[in-house]
């Protein structure tokens, strides 16, 4: 099994002499791409092949042009026969009727129309599906879920013996559940025939590791490097020469000015911001202030019709702009744009890659970029971060390792399809990449889970499985199970967004996160979109609020599931300011090698300086080892404690939990919880003293791991992971018989299952959670390395009592709350809200 | 207080030896498995804090007040193993039974007569009425325990974290004193008495329920009494 990389380029004729003639007829009259040139023959010969190069280079030829001579030759022989040759598999469903389009169009044009093409997916209805089985397509197209489903599909999988297996937007695949969802799928199907893979991604790294995802443990893989096949002209930007002293309204102003003045310069922009309610408020902005008429919008909450209308104009060149948060980042043909402008931090270096790399679709293009910054830690991320895209420097994505409820999945599709040796089971599980250091011992806790293990046994209609421990042989049981996988099966968990609407007039404000709904009660106030709303109903899908400007918020705003800045992007971070303390970083340096405009350089030195002053009048001289805790008492008399922790959110994540679970204890309250990817900040309850010294001391490198799997334990969280594991495990269902049971039926189901279910040891389903939790969301390891850099004295963590915030604290302080962590101890718990209720309806002790 | 609230979620009556114990609901699992919901019974649990208050407080007669399995239309093959395994261990305790019948108890009345105990509507014991709940008394007493209600308090931090505790409600219905139990069942909830103002039972439909005192508890950890109800509401 070996990683190795191509590094010849094969001339146009070395080309052409592999492909049968009526498809080298048509290719002739291209250019072979560079992505092209490396790949086909390797192809041709039959290899594993990861192809990563910017859109628009020609990845998908490069794929399916050997699979269409090998077609051509075998129709030619004679053997071509009514069954799947080659399954193209794709993340996004709305990209799959394209590809159709962009392979029918060359076989027609080629003369190879006897080479059926279909379409499979979830919205695939039955006749079509007969169709299918009667008249197999040479070439399918198809989705990870429904892959899942066709490999249970009885009938039809005995046409499904491919020789080719095509792996599309790797990128998008390999950081998700869905990516080791897709890996096991392909090992099911592997073991009945092997196929040669071929993988496609945009910018990515390592791509040693994306290779091996891509084919599974003992097999080798070439991998076909054009990353930098595309030039590209990035600028780092603000629309204002000063951050620091200027009004939010007139920041916003000035953004929207210098927004227009680029998009007049172009033909057509497009502009990413991070968040969905973010495109829709720029959308409706520069509709209203630059009064320009043809802007579309692009995101995940639109319909589907909304979003093809939208880019059926932007490929017929209609639009002007359009803007999108992460649904245009991924590999739909786009048409033609000449600029693409960021709103804030892209948060990571191959982000920023791949949304610029958007812009000049052509090869020969250059990708043209802008990020507009508004804040000073957005600044200070894209200059580094652009520094870093120009140095060939790249993030590393990590991908879910050993997620029991994916396996819990398979385990019931495999049941479904004959009796199995679970041993034999679990070496096909094995193969995968994903789950290739699975233990036996949690391969079998899955399969007494599903069998009705851990107290579940006695009604026997629990189970989907049946497994016999002492034989170690498992297959299907009940007469549910095949439909129960066939509805629940998929990793995405049903999110549903709020939409919030003000009264009177039902104007619509903005979203807001299920979980935070539940937590709302009619007269709370909140803040939303920078706007301040009391709190007045709500009935299904939607929240009435109605104005509550001037008022004091009574429950804290929570945001999560914002993109993490990535921890090797916030280590350069960190290096950068050191730099520019001591002086080593200047104006020209900035404008030259980290491409800032005038007023962005400005406004880095400037800001810097002030924390420099601000920290040197308190006596404390920074350097690059020096880790502050800013403490602080509130407005409403509450502690505060400011970790200026320059790690990206997924290690402060994991830091910030393990401290709050410690202060929690130490002064007996819930503590709350402010996580951002410069920092992060607890909040001890009204007269509670904290000593944060004593906090730090009591978490290591060697107990981090423990101290965290008992404070995720009691957060928010915690809840809203378990709630997503519980049903992708098939234990909360999404539809049960025939019916949909509703996102706000499966929470409400879910705490009901975490309750009757936490006093199991090793129940896999926690024990998913809590991986999920510190491996993915949280990054555990990279939190363990900064704890022994601790340790070693390389960081140092330095306390300070300061009266306000230092100005690089502002963003964490004013981030608002994002988690939680509650008191392990019911009876104090109880007793913490009796003194609550006592002191906050001013009732005495005997009422 | 003439009732003891205990920590497992019974009533101690120490001047007539009474337990009384409510809404059990054995068998509820089977409606969440309906729902597409499969988990595990919590019969076990249920069954040792009953025998768990048995053991330490000594009761003469031990009152189930009502709802002592879930019955929905057909009753499922899990609620009668639980209704017959926890009669059998009941009936070897040294503590006389009254089981009163709630308003999902139709289809026991067989099973209770093989076992020869009988079903009863209410039970007076003394000065004290032992009821369900889901419809008024028909006859007076000074104090008054029902069940049905499922009362519980939710709480919020100052972080806006909800908490969901079981509760008793003290209070007085029609100048009579009347205490109100939790139900047994971990799992199944009823009505949030400081949040929401539509009762199930006709003896709070009418009632100032802001002027009841609740206790709440920590299953098998503790029993706490708070402010009136009046004074939750804004928590």
């Amino acid at each position: 099994m070996s990683v190795c990389y191509a590094d010849r380029f094969y001339s146009k004729d070395e080309i052409l002499s592999l492909l049968h003639p009526k498809v080298a007829r048509w290719y002739s009259r291209f250019e072979p791409t560079p992505p092209q040139s490396m790949a086909i023959p390797l192809i041709h010969r039959g290899e594993n092949v990861l192809i990563t190069s910017p859109t628009g280079t020609g990845k998908t030829l490069a794929a399916f042009l050997t699979i269409m001579s090998e077609l051509a030759f075998m129709e030619w022989n004679g053997v071509l026969e009514d069954k799947v040759y080659a399954v193209y598999v794709s993340p996004l469903r709305a990209l799959n009727n394209d590809i159709k389009r962009n392979l029918l169009s060359p076989l027609e044009e080629m003369g190879l129309d006897f080479v059926r093409v279909s379409v499979r997916t979830g919205d695939t209805p039955a006749n079509e599906r007969q169709k299918m089985l009667r008249k197999p397509p040479h070439i399918l197209i198809t989705t990870p879920e429904t892959l899942a489903i066709v490999l249970n599909a009885t009938r039809f999988r005995d046409k499904l013996e491919p020789r080719w297996v095509v792996v599309d937007e790797i990128h998008a695949l390999f950081e998700s559940k869905r990516g080791a969802h897709l890996s096991l799928s392909l090992e099911r199907l592997n073991h009945q025939a092997s196929f040669q893979r071929i993988g496609l991604s945009a910018t990515i790294w390592p791509l040693d590791e994306v290779a091996r995802f891509l084919v599974g443990e003992g097999r080798s893989c070439v991998v076909v490097n054009a990353s930098y096949a595309k030039e590209k002209d990035i600028r780092v930007e603000t629309p204002v020469p000063d951050l620091v002293h200027i009004e939010a309204e007139k920041l916003n102003r000035e953004m929207y000015r210098r927004l227009g003045e680029i998009i007049d310069e172009h033909r057509t922009t497009l502009v990413f911001t991070n968040t969905r309610s973010g495109a829709e408020k720029v959308a409706f902005h520069l509709q209203d202030s630059v009064d320009i008429d043809d802007i579309g919008t692009h995101h995940g909450s639109l319909s589907r019709d909304v979003r093809l209308d939208v880019e059926e104009k932007l490929k017929n060149g209609e639009l002007k702009v359009v803007v999108s948060s992460t649904s245009l980042e991924l590999g739909i043909d786009i048409g033609y744009i000449d600029c693409v402008v960021q709103i804030g931090s892209p948060k990571s270096i191959t982000r920023c890659l791949q949304r610029i790399g958007r812009a000049g679709h052509r090869i020969r293009d250059v990708s043209k970029g802008v990020l507009l910054c508004m804040s000073h830690d957005d600044l200070l991320e894209c200059a580094v971060m652009v520094k870093c895209a120009y140095d060939g420097v790249l993030d590393r994505a990590s991908h879910p390792q050993n997620a029991l409820d994916v396996l819990a999945q398979h385990l019931v599709g495999m049941a479904l399809e004959r009796k199995w040796n679970a041993e034999e089971a679990f070496n096909v599980v094995r193969r995968s990449y994903s789950f290739r250091s699975l233990s036996w011992d949690d391969f079998e806790s899955a399969l007494k889970y599903l069998s009705g293990g851990y107290g579940l046994e006695p009604y026997k209609v629990y189970g989907k499985v049946w497994y016999d421990e002492h034989d170690r042989v498992f297959g299907r049981r009940g007469k549910y199970a095949r439909v129960i996988y066939m509805l629940n099966l998929g990793t995405i968990p049903d999110e549903v967004a709020i939409k919030v609407y003000a009264l009177p007039g039902k104007r619509y404000v903005g979203n807001i996160e299920e979980e935070f709904l539940e937590r709302l009660e009619p007269g709370d106030i909140f803040v939303l979109g920078g706007r301040v709303y009391e709190f007045v109903r709500a009935s299904g899908l939607n929240a009435y609020v109605k104005d509550a400007k001037g008022k004091k918020p009574t429950i804290p705003s929570w945001f999560s599931e914002m993109l993490p800045l990535s921890f090797d992007l916030a280590c350069e971070i960190r290096r950068f300011i050191e730099k520019v303390f001591r002086g080593e970083i200047g104006e020209e340096e900035l404008k030259e090698e980290y491409r800032v405009s005038d007023w962005a350089a400005k406004a880095i030195l400037n800001f810097l300086r002030l924390e420099k002053e601000f920290l040197g009048k308190l006596g404390i001289e920074v350097n690059g080892r020096s880790l502050l805790v800013e403490e602080f008492e509130d407005e409403d008399g509450r502690q505060n404690f400011l970790f200026m922790f320059l790690f990206g959110r997924r290690v402060n994540d994991a830091l910030s939990r393990a401290y709050a679970w410690v202060a929690s204890r130490e002064v007996g309250a819930n503590v709350g919880l402010a996580v951002t990817d410069h920092g992060f900040m607890l909040t001890v309850p009204r007269k509670r003293k904290l000593d944060v010294r004593l906090v730090v001391s009591k978490v290591s490198s060697s107990n981090l791991r423990d101290v965290l799997s008992k404070a995720i334990r009691s957060t928010e969280m915690f809840r809203r992971r378990f709630r997503h594991v519980a049903a992708r495990s098939f234990m909360v269902l999404r539809n049960y018989k025939g019916h949909e049971i509703g996102a706000r039926r499966q929470m409400r189901n879910a705490e009901v299952l975490m309750k009757a279910v936490s006093e199991f040891d090793g129940f896999p389903i926690v024990k998913e959670t809590e991986r999920e939790i510190m491996e993915d969301v949280m990054d555990v390891k990279n939190a363990i390395e900064v704890l022994k850099s601790i340790e070693r004295g390389e960081l140092e963590i330095i306390h300070v009592k300061t009266p306000v915030p230092s100005p690089l604290a502002h963003g964490v302080y004013l981030s608002g709350l994002s988690d939680v962590v509650l008191m392990e101890d019911r009876l104090k718990l109880l007793e913490y809200l009796y003194q609550r209720v006592v002191e906050e309806s001013s009732c005495g002790e005997n009422h | 207080m003439w009732g003891k609230p205990l920590e497992n979620l019974g009533l101690m009556i120490e001047d007539v030896g009474v337990l009384a114990v409510a809404d059990l609901h054995l068998g509820y699992e089977d409606v969440l498995r309906e729902e597409g919901l499969f988990i595990t019974s919590q019969y076990p649990k249920i069954k040792e804090m009953i025998l768990e208050m048995i053991n330490t407080h000594s009761p003469d007669i031990l009152i189930i007040n009502g709802d002592f399995k879930h019955e929905f239309g057909e009753a499922s093959l899990q609620e009668w193993v639980e209704v017959r395994d926890l009669i059998e261990a009941l009936l070897k305790e040294k503590v006389k039974l009254a089981f009163i019948r709630g308003n999902h108890d139709n289809f026991i009345v067989t099973l209770m007569k093989k076992y020869e105990l009988p079903l009863e509507v209410e039970v007076k014991i003394e000065d004290y009425l032992f009821l369900h709940g889901h419809r008024t008394p028909s006859q007076t007493a000074e104090k008054i325990v029902i069940g049905h209600e499922h009362p519980s308090v939710l709480l919020r931090d100052e972080f806006g974290t909800k908490f969901r505790y079981k509760a008793f409600l003290m209070g007085n219905y029609a100048e009579k004193e009347l205490v109100v139990l939790p139900s047994m069942h971990p799992l199944a909830t009823g009505t949030l008495i400081n949040k929401e103002r539509d009762y199930m039972s006709p003896l709070l439909k009418f009632t100032d329920v802001g002027e009841f005192t609740p206790y709440l508890v920590e299953p098998g950890v503790t029993v706490k009494k708070f402010p009136k109800v009046k004074n939750l509401r804004d928590i």
